[in-house]
């Protein structure tokens, strides 16, 4: 039996409307890799709301220091740093550089990530490295950083981490990124638990869609609009919730919070019927992360 | 700061089914963040969560729009020594009633062309018994088919699966109570289907 009643897509309140206190993060120092934009740009704004002290990481300094003055229009205070996430000398000397002029980092949040849709038989050597190692390596590296120097000032300090909402079903068509993102998600709980007696809290935030203007068709409103008729909450994710889950599990609120991968996709990840169409190959696809010929 | 969430709800009104430190904690935020807080019995019936739906909404003067349910007390006794008795007790606490409540909650809603949120409070699955790991496995993959059949109704579905949830230190307890009132605020529009601890 079926039955149709109206639809009802819930959005979420405006990105300016307060989520946490006004000064939850006045003490922080916040480093976000990845931060110059799209997701990890969404989360340094949910920090720079909370009041923080942000620290902008990206390959890319032009467009970090572009959303370091975004932060700056806000009346709040960020820096950028030029580093590639796979350095080792580069992490180091980005604590340093940040260090100086804002104090020890505080909280760090690991956003630095790349995707492409790809044949798993096409997959270079050099694409497949460089999609794992900045997620995989990256996090490691930035993370065991954060927690030498906050176990050096015994304080105690908070990590979130960027994954995605195919990590526990596979990806066709996206090896590099569906084995990338599942291990930053179970690097997650292996380290909170290495550092919960060093009150070191890490988490993780597990993302469906969320369109920006660096992603594909991102900045096309009508092209998303119409993406998101494929996600049962019927819409794609707005920047600003993924900020805010983030910030939230960085947020004293949160302070007996550690070990979790939280899922936040507006049920992309659960969509299935027990009848599909036909199954297509992924190399027999027009669309590799589609389903039809 | 302040000792408790902002005002994250827009005074709704959450029927809340279950006892114990953890559902203590998670009302008394929910009620903090805006909700008014009614309590139901564990339902063994549809007809019996409906009546209490009806009953909550009818106290509170205005209708309930969102369900908390925590299960019953684990059992670590095993399987063999269980009678049948027991067993019914623990499933119908730890999934039936939540069940029952959940369908006639979705179900007022829909009636009434409104939005609404559903959060269920869990042990983890190997916090002790067969009753738990029975309940918990049924519990993780209902929330995630709920989630889906009704996310197009504005009815999100979400389980805290935590020891915490049997009770915690001050600092988890309001965590857990923290974690509870975002998920269940129009601020995690986009989390549904979600399975999340707090510290397991």
């Amino acid at each position: 039996m079926t039955n149709s009643r109206p639809e009802k897509i819930v959005e979420p309140p405006y990105a300016d409307r307060p989520f946490l206190p006004e000064a939850v993060f006045s003490d922080d120092v916040v480093m976000v890799t990845g931060g110059s934009s799209g997701m990890g740009r969404g989360m340094a704004m949910a920090f720079a709301q909370g009041g923080a002290r942000v620290a902008i990481i990206g390959r890319d300094i032009d467009k970090a220091n572009k959303v370091v003055a975004e932060i700056e229009a806000m009346g709040e205070t960020a820096v950028a740093v030029g580093a590639d996430v796979r350095d080792v000398k580069a992490v180091a000397t980005a604590f340093n550089s940040v260090e100086g002029e804002l104090g020890p980092v505080t909280i760090l949040a690991n956003n630095a990530g790349g995707n492409f849709p790809v044949l798993a038989e096409d997959l270079s050597t050099n694409a497949w490295n460089a999609i794992t190692r900045i997620a995989i390596d990256g996090t490691f590296l930035f993370s065991t950083e954060f927690a030498r120097r906050r176990m050096a000032l015994s304080a105690p300090g908070v990590i979130v981490n960027n994954s995605a909402q195919y990590i526990w079903t596979g990806f066709p068509g996206d090896a590099h990124s569906a084995a990338a993102k599942t291990a930053v998600a179970t690097m997650t709980r292996a380290m909170s638990k290495d550092w919960k007696s060093h009150g070191i809290r890490v988490n993780c935030v597990a993302a469906g869609f969320f369109p920006h203007d660096a992603s594909t068709n991102g900045d096309d409103p009508d092209l998303v609009a119409s993406l998101g008729k494929m996600i049962p909450a019927g819409r794609t994710g707005r920047m600003q919730e993924f900020g805010w889950a983030s910030a939230f599990l960085c947020s004293p609120f949160a302070a007996a919070i550690t070990g979790q991968v939280m899922m936040i996709d507006g049920g992309e990840s659960l969509r299935r019927a027990l009848m599909s169409p036909d199954f297509v190959a992924p190399n027999q696809r027009s669309n590799v992360w589609g389903y039809s010929v | 700061m302040s000792r408790t969430v902002p005002s994250w709800l827009a005074d709704p009104v959450a029927i809340v089914i279950g006892q114990g430190e953890g559902v203590e904690a998670v009302a008394h935020e929910l009620a903090a963040a805006g909700a008014t807080i009614a309590r139901g019995p564990i339902a063994e019936s549809r007809e019996v969560a409906r009546d209490a739906i009806a009953l909550a909404s009818a106290a509170a003067k205005d209708p309930v729009t969102m369900l908390v349910h925590a299960g019953g007390q684990s059992n670590p006794a095993s399987a063999e020594t269980l009678d049948i008795q027991d067993w019914r007790s623990g499933l119908c606490a730890g999934l039936d009633s939540r069940f029952f409540y959940a369908a006639e909650l979705a179900a007022s809603l829909m009636a009434q062309e409104t939005t609404g949120a559903i959060l269920f409070l869990d042990l983890q699955e190997n916090a002790g018994g067969v009753m738990q790991a029975t309940a918990s496995g049924g519990l993780g993959n209902l929330t995630k088919t709920l989630a889906v059949e009704w996310a197009r109704d504005g009815i999100r579905v979400n389980t805290i699966a935590s020891r915490i949830v049997a009770g915690g230190t001050k600092t988890e307890l309001r965590s857990l109570g923290a974690l509870s009132s975002y998920l269940m605020s129009d601020f995690a529009a986009y989390v549904t289907g979600a399975i999340v601890g707090v510290d397991d």
